[in-house]
């Protein structure tokens, strides 16, 4: 199995006070991770984890020499007066990749072109960001992560602020760019139901940390103790599973 | 006359550029501090009998380091610890200046400013750093670009973010100090602030709103200066009205256009 990234006793944590106990766990190429737990329970401190953008406590993280990560944050943080369009903002993307004064070459346009294509939203490339509707700038940012070729799309609560129909939408998107273009996917989300019939393998946070595969870890005894309430697991005439609290 | 437009619209040229940053950024008020601080540096190097401007420069670059971090903490927001800077700043700017021989008159002149009093010598020191702080914007756009739309997503693709944030704070401070002694407080923050807004209410893109806030300060630069010469008006505050003038009447075009569109 070709590990991307190796949690080793990690304990994660901001001015040496940990917030999660250590977390021993593996992302595997073209795998589709989902990382579940109410607000507050750790999961962006994992994202920023893996980003490299803090460093654990103690233990370690692993990452594989020369691995590529395409971040997708919540959408809410992106500051919608820049007067920038889908393509601007996924041709940022590419800006480390053209060297560092040179403008981008043809090389960054046709990423920038393919990744517009992945995502479906081509015919809206030139439409101002501030303009667009919230599957549109979801699109537009989930775009911007793939424009550098990722070996790993993270998504931090691709579905914040939307309708049923586009939550639906948007994970649909996600599941088909992890199976149909082999992309690994680790995706944030306070739902449980949204990855639960997607992802491969489940990190559950709350409070604590329970990892393991999506058929080991959705079962109504296992959830009924990571979440220390009555969940019931029920499971579909279409053979999926349906997740709710009793 | 000469040097005064060519000040005004050198000052208007890179300030306009940098203040579509700080707008877009939202740290507008940064600007005022960090002009702020300057004033006090001039005001220091006045009672000392030394070269204002490397007062200045020292003084603000003073502001850059408490400014451009986030102090902020959970008991005192970041914008507190700005407007802090403001108001000390200014009353110790005040109070240095009423011990300077002609303080009073000097304080005005750096309020207002005496960009008619301009000597080729003011342009020489304001290209030594206006030059090149431009080619660094222009030369390493991409990066500065990137930071301020999404710092830690640059961040994620191996950008030095806080790098780039502090050589764009530390390239704003030395603009704003080198700017003041020649055009005072209220026509650096105007060049920081009006030309940029003018170019957001217009400009369909990055590149474009650029272009507009230059041409806006240089068109308000020379519209001022004539105005101020046959009005008998003082120089620099006839170029910030001009400034806002041109910046209303692009909000008013801007509404009427939303509304036909509509």
């Amino acid at each position: 199995m070709d590990k991307l990234l190796e949690f080793r006793e990690a304990v994660l944590g901001y001015g040496g006070r940990a917030i999660l106990p250590p977390i021993n766990f593996d992302i595997l190429k073209g795998d589709f991770t989902g990382v579940v737990g109410p607000n507050g329970a750790g999961k962006t401190t994992f994202l920023r984890a893996v980003l490299s953008l803090i460093k654990p406590i103690s233990g370690k993280i692993v990452r594989k020499s020369g691995i590529r990560f395409g971040y997708v944050p919540q959408k809410e943080t992106i500051n919608e007066m820049y007067p920038v369009s889908a393509k601007d903002i996924v041709m940022m993307s590419r800006f480390p990749m053209s060297g560092a004064i040179l403008p981008p070459g043809k090389k960054d346009r046709e990423a920038v072109a393919k990744a517009l294509e992945m995502v479906k939203i081509t015919d809206i490339a030139n439409k101002r960001y501030g303009d667009m509707s919230g599957g549109q700038k979801q699109r537009t940012l989930i775009a911007r992560a793939l424009a550098p070729e990722p070996d790993v799309l993270i998504l931090d609560e691709p579905t914040n602020g939307m309708d049923i129909l586009a939550e639906k939408t948007m994970v649909d998107l996600v599941e088909n760019l992890n199976r149909e273009n082999g992309i690994t996917v680790i995706m944030v989300t306070h739902i449980l139901n949204l990855v639960a019939n997607r992802a491969g393998r489940l990190l559950l946070l709350n409070n604590h940390v329970k990892s393991g595969t999506t058929q080991e870890l959705l079962s109504t005894e296992s959830l009924t103790e990571t979440y220390k309430g009555n969940i019931s697991v029920i499971e579909g005439p279409d053979g999926k599973k349906y997740i709710s609290a009793v | 006359m000469r040097f005064a437009l060519i000040s005004s619209s050198l000052i208007g040229l890179v300030c306009s550029w940098l203040g579509v940053y700080v707008v877009l950024r939202r740290i507008v008020f940064v600007g005022v501090a960090l002009a702020q601080m300057s004033a006090l540096g001039v005001a220091v190097g006045a009672l000392l009998d030394k070269d204002p401007v490397t007062f200045a420069m020292i003084f603000t670059i003073i502001g850059v380091v408490i400014f451009a971090p986030e102090y902020g903490g959970k008991k005192i927001p970041a914008e507190a610890v700005i407007g802090i800077g403001f108001v000390a700043s200014w009353a110790f700017t005040i109070l240095v200046f009423s011990k300077v021989a002609h303080g009073e008159s000097d304080m005005v002149n750096m309020i207002q400013g005496n960009i008619l009093g301009a000597t080729e010598r003011d342009i020489d020191s304001l290209l030594m750093v206006l030059l090149p702080v431009s080619a660094i914007h222009i030369l390493f756009y991409k990066q500065f670009l990137f930071v301020s739309f999404d710092s830690e997503m640059a961040g994620t693709l191996g950008v030095k973010s806080g790098l780039w944030n502090f050589i764009f704070y530390l390239t704003l401070g030395i603009v704003v100090a080198v700017s003041i002694k020649v055009a005072g407080v209220l026509l650096v923050f105007a060049f920081l602030l009006l030309p940029a807004v003018t170019a957001l209410l217009a400009g369909k893109s990055m590149k474009l709103s650029f272009a507009l806030a230059a041409l806006s300060a240089v068109i308000s630069s020379v519209t001022g200066l004539i105005i101020s010469f046959k009005a008998d008006l003082p120089t620099g505050p006839a170029i910030a009205g001009t400034l806002f003038v041109l910046m209303l009447l692009t909000a008013i075009i801007a509404f009427i256009i939303g509304k036909i569109r509509k």
